[in-house]
This record gives structure tokens, sequence and C-alpha cells, in this order.
């Protein structure tokens, strides 16, 4: 998995790319453990997103705990809809579709 | 093997070539030098040789004087002509000049290189006797006129002789003297042979003072270090644990590298063999607690089971992706006779998701077992996890209890997989998805219901079966699933009930989909069936599972 970075004042889009796994997990949580307290607000567009598993979606609640609720999801695929609909999340987090 | 060559090998080799190829080139150059003697070359060396013995006599009447002008006694000319025959690599030399008789000859003049004190007695001589026919016939040819050099070769007592005549001419060109140089080659090449060897001697003993010189010391500092290197790394390799002992090696920059390489070499390997025994040591112990670890989930999820009671039906399986998982289920009767069958999933796998479900399991098995309602428990426990969860672990679960005499099922979900509902045509269940415990403590799981026919039942799963991809990373899914289970549930053949029949089935499913591709995440599957209530049978235990593929 890949994950790009942008920030502008004290947002943060982070664009994840392949696959939220076990194995890929902690580095979306480093990642956002990267960005400190000056970042309020945090964007996560999974355009390039696959698969996301259990893993993943821990991650996913801890940035939205991290943030404050301040968390979008921004063009989320099917399959990652399914998991997060699947677990209760879909209705939880702020869900942006393009 | 192929015998190696050593070092000392290849050196003296080495300068047994370099002895050959100088003896050689040596040789080829006396060789030549000899050779040159007769060649041309030397005929106008003779030729200066003549012309300067002529400048020497020039305005000489041996009849009135016994020296040419110019010289005090005959010493200092023999002297003169002695040093001309030394530099011209001749034996003899005379002046003479022809006798009274035809044969006879009146030597005038006399010196050689190595007589050079015979005192100089102009007498006559007989010369035939010594040069056959060879000298009278130069003569004539230079009485008939004939310019420059006269040339013979003649074989004397001594082997072969080179003779060079040359004529004095008086104003008029007669012949009033001949100059007779000779070269015995004999000699000349002995004393080529003699400078070649007194040349030679000292290259060659030089030579060998070296190579013996370059052995003691390639020995001593190249030979024998590598020796003890090597016999070192001998013993280095039988005990890696400490570093091998300390190398008195000669204070040589490379040798001084090579043993600090050594050095560090040993030091890290060393450090290395120790940390991978510790490592295997730690490894040993962990394998020895997860096998308990194991045990114990194994006591709390058995691997199979099958339970039977009056009006139900049930069976359920695992199979941890490592020793151990987060997947979970529980099967047991409520005080009031209801059958509660819970699943769950931990995120994560291995130790951390085992010890949490191990949590998790107790604490919803206590709140059924007290009587709470499915939607009860789920929410009861969430608020619980989230009182006490650092790690930010979640799990989904769904609950459902059934009244055997009615069928009826309630159940609530919390971000678990949909059931397949199993009877005729298996379909999925929609319960409300609920939402994963231990992530928000503000939530609200709702409870619903459902019946159950005779023959009819409910199959609870984890993601580990949907999401079991194939080498084409394409997931199992649901369709494959309901799919599977088709009909299954009804079998209940060779002495297999129609609850293991179903996870049979599955189990078979995923594995040939799979196929290939090892498990990635925790699989669990459990299948509740509703049984008429006629059915006498008792709970029975797990040891009527049938084995066979059925493990995921």
């Amino acid at each position: 998995m890949t994950i790009e970075k942008n920030i502008s004042g004290g947002s943060a889009v982070l664009s994840l790319t392949g696959w939220l796994d076990s194995q890929s997990a902690p580095e979306l949580g480093q990642a956002v453990e990267a960005l400190g307290p000056g970042i309020t607000s945090l964007v996560l567009d999974l355009t390039g997103l696959e698969y996301t598993a259990s893993a993943g979606i821990r991650q996913i609640v801890s940035a939205y705990k991290q943030m404050n609720g301040a968390l979008t999801l921004r063009n989320v695929s099917p399959e990652v809809m399914d998991v997060l609909n699947m677990t209760g999340l879909g209705k939880k987090l702020h869900i942006e579709q393009s | 093997m192929r015998k190696k060559s050593s070092i000392s090998r290849w050196i003296i080799l080495t300068f047994t070539g370099i002895l050959f190829l100088s003896l050689a080139l040596s040789a080829v150059s006396s060789f030549l030098e000899i050779r040159s003697t007769s060649e041309n070359s030397s005929d106008r060396s003779m030729s200066s040789c003549a012309e300067m013995i002529r400048s020497f006599l020039s305005g000489w009447d041996p009849d009135t004087s016994i020296v040419p002008p110019g010289y005090e006694s005959v010493r200092e000319v023999q002297k003169d002509l002695g040093a001309l025959c030394a530099g011209f690599d001749l034996d003899l030399l005379y002046v003479y000049a022809p006798g009274p008789g035809p044969n006879d000859r009146d030597c005038l003049m006399y010196a050689s290189r190595g007589l050079g004190t015979i005192p100089l007695v102009r007498r006559l001589y007989a010369w035939q006797n010594v040069t056959g026919g060879l000298l009278p016939e130069m003569e004539q040819a230079l009485l008939r006129g004939a310019r420059g050099l006269q040339k013979g070769e003649l074989t004397g007592p001594n082997g072969r002789d080179i003779l060079w005549l040359s004529a004095i001419r008086g104003d008029n060109g007669e012949v009033r003297a001949f100059i007779a140089m000779s070269r015995s080659l004999h000699l000349f090449r002995k004393e080529i042979r003699h400078r070649f060897l007194m040349d030679f001697a000292p290259f060659l003993v030089s030579l060998l003072l070296g190579l013996v010189l370059l052995l003691v010391q390639v020995n001593r500092y190249i030979v024998l270090p590598i020796h003890q290197i090597s016999n070192s790394m001998i013993l280095f390799s039988v005990d890696s644990r400490s570093p091998p002992a300390p190398l008195s090696l000669p204070p040589l920059r490379e040798i001084a590298e090579i043993a600090a390489s050594y050095k560090k070499m040993t030091g890290d390997i060393s450090s290395y063999v120790r940390n991978i025994e510790l490592l295997t040591q730690e490894r040993l112990e962990t394998s020895v607690e997860l096998e308990i670890a194991r045990r114990i989930q194994t006591g709390l999820v058995p691997e199979k089971i099958t339970l039977r009671g009056d009006g139900f039906l049930m069976s359920a399986m695992t199979s941890p992706a490592k020793t151990i998982g987060g997947d979970f289920y529980d099967c047991f009767r409520q005080p009031d006779g209801s059958v509660c069958v819970f699943m769950g999933d931990v995120s994560g796998e291995g130790i951390s998701a085992a010890l949490y479900m191990a949590i998790v399991r107790t604490v919803m098995h206590e709140k059924l077992m007290a009587g709470l309602s499915p939607a009860d428990t789920l929410n009861q426990t969430n608020r619980e996890l989230c009182a006490r969860n650092p790690a930010g672990f979640f799990v989904t679960a769904f609950v459902a209890v059934m009244d055997p005499r009615t069928g009826r099922v309630l159940y609530a979900n919390a971000g678990h997989t949909f059931p397949v509902l199993l009877g005729e045509t298996p379909t999925l269940l929609m319960p409300d998805p609920g939402i994963a415990l231990g992530l928000f403590d503000d939530i609200q799981i709702r409870e619903e219901t459902l019946t159950l026919a005779p023959g009819e039942g409910i199959l609870l799963y984890t993601d580990g079966i949907t999401e079991a991809a194939n080498t084409d990373r394409v997931f199992f899914g649901t369709e494959r699933l309901t799919e599977a289970v088709r009909g299954a549930s009804c079998m209940d053949r060779n002495g297999t009930d129609g609850a293991t029949c179903t996870l049979l089935s599955v189990s078979r499913a995923v594995h040939d989909f799979c196929y290939g591709n090892e498990q990635q995440d925790d699989m669990a599957a459990l299948a509740l069936l509703r049984e008429s209530p006629a059915s006498p049978a008792p709970v029975s235990s797990s040891d009527g599972v049938p084995s066979g593929p059925g493990t995921f």
C-alpha cells in the first residue's frame, strides 16, 4: 500500500492506494500519528484502495478518534464500502462520494 | 583434488625462468660476438689496425735503426704494439720483409698479447712450415699490387686461426714489408666464454641470494601469517561463540589489515551466534507457550464440536491462520432451555487477538447465561470494552437465541458478517448491521427476530471465509458460500448430521477455491439447525465429529 500526504493549513488529505491489510495497516497509523496536533481535520481519499482488512478498520477508527470525529472518507470503493457497512462504520463515519 | 601451488613454488619458478632467459640472452650475445670476429666488421677494424702500425713505422729504416723514429727502446715499441694486440683482439702481430730465399722471411718486429716481454730479435724464418701455402699466396697477391687487406684462414696446432696481411709500400708502390695479424679463433672463443662466465657469475650469485632472501621473507611475512589465520579459522569454526585468541602477526600493513578484518569478522560472528542461540532459546520457549495458549484456546473454542439436543443440532469449526487466533464462537443452553449461539471476530490475528477474544467471549457468555437478551448482551459488552481498550481492538459479533420448541430466534448483530439462512434455498439474512464492539461507547444495537421451521437453520461465519482469496486475489464471497451450503443441511447421511455436512461443504468449497494460496485470516463457521422436537437423542459430545477435509 502507498500513502500520499497533502497538507493545507489545519487539514490534511491522505490518499491510500492498494490493500490495507494487517501488514500495511500500521503504516496508516504512523502516517496519521505523524500529522501532529496542528492538523484538526483529516480526509482519507480511498479512490485507489481495493481492500481493507479489520486492521485497517481499526486504524480508520483510531484516526476518527484522534481527529475528534473530524474524519471524512472520500471516494470509497464498493468493496471497501461493503466492509464499512458490514461493521456498521458506514453510518458512523462521514463518507463523501464524488 | 588438484594439488594447489604454493607462493614459494611460484617464486622459485619465476626466478628459474629469469635465470634461463638471461642465460639464453647472454649466450646469444656471446655467440653473435664470436661470429662477428670472422665477419666484415672485423676486417674493417683490421684495416685501421694496419693503418696504425704503418703510422708507427713511418720513416723507419730497419737496416739503420733497431727502433722506429720517436722510440727510445725496443721495449717501448713492444709495449705499444702489445696494446694494439689487446685492443684489436689479436694474438700475434708481425712486421716482416721478404728474405733472400723464396721461403725466407726477415722478421722486423713482433708482438703478442700474452707475450709482450719477449725480446725482439730480428732474424730470418722459414715460414712455409707454419702457414703452408696460404701466406705466400696472400703475399703474392699484395706483391702483384692488390690494395687493402688480404684475409685467410688456416688450421694450426691450436685450431683455426684467421690471418690478415697488409703491405707497407715504398714511394713507388713497391712492397717493403708485410704486416701479419693473426687471431686464434680457439683462444678468442675461450676468452669470450671466460668473459661470459665472469660477467654472469655475479649476476647468478645475486639472483640466487635474492631468491633465498625473498623466500625467507615471504615465508615469514606471508606464508606463516596465512597459516596462522587459517588455523585460527578452523578452531573458530569449531566453537564460534567466543572470538579466537589474538594472533601474533608480523607488523606488516597488509597483514595487519587482514588481521583487523578477521578480528572484526570473528567478533561479529560470535555475537551473531550468541544472539541466534538466545533467539532459538526464546523461540523454543515461545513455541511452548504458544502451544499452551493454543490448548487453552481450544478448551474455550474447540476446533470442532457437534451438539445435538431436543429440537436442535449445532456444529462448529475453527481454523486459525496462525497457531491461535481471534475468531470465537459459543453454544450453550440458557436456563430456560433456549439454545444460545454466538460468533465473533476480534480484529487482528495471533496472540493479542486471542487474548482479547478470551475476554470478550467470557463477558458475552456470562451475560447471556444471566438471561440477557442478544441486543442487551452486545450493548453492555460494548460499553465494557470501550471503557478499557488501549490497543483499539474491536470485535464483530452475532448473537442468536433460539427456542427449539417454537423455532423463534432472537438475534442481534454487531458489525458481523451476515449469516446464511439454511434450508431448501439458502439465502443471506439481511439483519441490521449494527456496529462493531469496542469502537464507540454510544451505540445502540437493535434486536430482531425470525422463525425457523424444522430442517431450517442459520449459518454463522467469520470474514476469514468470505474474504478467503484465491491466487488471483478474488474473494470467496457470499454467493459461493450460499451455493456451497445448498441442500447440505438436509443430507444427514452416512452417519454425518446435517450441521456437520453443511460445514464440510463450506470447508471443501473454500479449500478448493483457494487451492495454492496460503490461509490469510482466521476462519470459523457455526451451523445451528432446528430439528423436529420428536428427536429423542440427548446432547452428544464432539467425539462423533467425522474427520476428513473438515478443517479450513
